[in-house]
């Protein structure tokens, strides 16, 4: 059976609102996940203290349990695991995003690696060891992460930027930069009492295009054409990255057909667009006529076409 | 990314945009910043609600959570390193591993 809110925070049912605050403060002290990153346990047990507190300190519903009006597992006012999952600190610090807040920005390198070994096989490392390793995990150099959008990335941005620690930083963002890709920042990390001067590292991430997709330095789109444009012929506009291109369809244009805008895609790259033949939205009189007339003369049947090729 | 007003609403007004900046202006939280204000992200989020529990529902002082946060930091780091450290050991040969295991065993 459930333990009711006031076992939870071991207090009695006289207690006050400071007393309970009280009791609080010591268990989630005790039970908060971020302060028990290893112990999974932690985190029921901080969730069950939340929902007893949050219940308790509504007078309210503190009232309405007193009274008996509702149960002792408070159905459904009162459960123990209420307030649905939530995702604590921990859960991101070891992750890309928890690099911000690491104190070497999350570089670990070889030699690192060697000094832990080390540690590892008792005796074998020797304090001034321990010393040098501390020194290299003092990393001098700062790590920023920043969303740009699909537009700057393909033709290159200046940006200025008031970083974290107030530091203004003028950013100027390369044509083509890709998603993920890291600008470094000479001399603009921090400074170590040592007088060691890092440099700033920013990961730029790239909001994706409502139209525009990129593989490399190619840029890909669709554009929808008429069923009169697919089969005449026309002359469309087509959006790129650089701007409006004139594209030639010739007539007899099949959906899905490809055609490549050379040079018009991310520095040296192409523009790729496809076309999808678009119906109109209403269907005419004059259209079905023009087309029974034509299917009635005609002897087409694509998927003889299709029959024939396999 | 969230806005220093939809943060805000999201910690239930526990906090307003002074205590906010307080917090950023002591590094406890490290939003990133675009040409018009702060912008924050999901560990943003999970750090701001860690120190509001830290400092406003369980009382800790201003130097208490200072080295709180530090400690954790330092923690994590180490917890990001050793996992490298064992995902290094995992791709090396079966016989390496095992004389690993055994050194281990005889450094404890």
């Amino acid at each position: 059976m459930n333990k009711n809110p006031y076992e939870i925070l071991g207090v009695n049912k006289a207690a006050d609102d400071n007393e309970i605050k009280a009791a609080y403060r010591k268990l989630a002290k005790k039970y908060h996940p971020d302060l028990n990153p290893d112990n999974k346990s932690a985190d029921n047990k901080f969730k069950e203290i939340s929902a007893a507190y949050d219940f308790l300190k509504d007078q309210e519903k503190r009232g309405a349990f007193d009274r008996g009006e509702i149960d002792a597992q408070g159905q459904p006012q009162w459960s123990p695991g209420a307030g649905g999952d939530r995702q604590y600190y921990r859960d991101f610090a070891g992750g890309p995003g928890g690099q911000r807040y690491s104190y070497s920005g999350g570089n670990i390198n070889p030699e690192d690696l060697e000094g832990i070994f080390g540690s590892m096989f008792g005796g074998r490392t020797s304090e001034a060891d321990f010393e040098d390793m501390f020194r290299q995990q003092q990393s001098a150099d700062v790590h920023y992460r920043f969303d740009i959008d699909f537009m700057e990335a393909a033709l290159g941005v200046k940006k200025q930027v008031t970083m974290p620690d107030g530091k203004s930083l003028k950013i100027t963002i390369p044509e083509g930069v890709k998603d993920g890709q890291k600008l470094r920042l000479k001399s603009k990390g921090q400074k170590l009492q040592d007088g060691r001067q890092g440099d700033a590292y920013v990961e730029i991430h790239v909001r994706p295009h409502k139209f525009f997709t990129r593989k490399g330095n190619d840029v890909y789109s669709e554009v929808p054409i008429g069923i009169h444009e697919a089969i005449l012929g026309s002359t469309i506009e087509v959006e790129t990255v650089h701007g409006l291109i004139k594209v030639k369809i010739p007539n007899g244009t099949d959906s899905s057909k490809k055609f490549r805008l050379k040079g018009k895609g991310i520095k040296s790259g192409h523009h790729y667009v496809s076309v999808k033949i678009v119906m109109p939205d209403k269907i005419d009189m004059d259209l079905k006529k023009a087309m029974k007339d034509w299917a009635e003369s005609h002897d087409y049947n694509p998927r003889k076409k299709k029959e024939r090729a396999s | 990314m969230r806005r220093v007003d939809d943060v805000l609403t999201q910690m239930d007004s526990l906090i307003d945009q002074h205590i906010l900046e307080d917090f950023i202006a002591r590094g406890w939280v490290r939003p990133m910043r675009d040409e018009t204000d702060y912008v924050f992200d999901e560990v943003d989020i999970a750090r701001i609600r860690l120190v509001c529990e830290l400092h406003i529902e369980m009382k800790f002082e201003f130097d208490a959570v200072d080295i709180i946060l530090s400690l954790m930091d330092q923690l994590y780091e180490a917890k990001a390193c050793h996992s490298r450290l064992a995902q290094a050991l995992e791709k090396q040969p079966k016989d390496v591993r095992k004389a690993v295991i055994e050194s281990l065993q005889k450094a404890s």
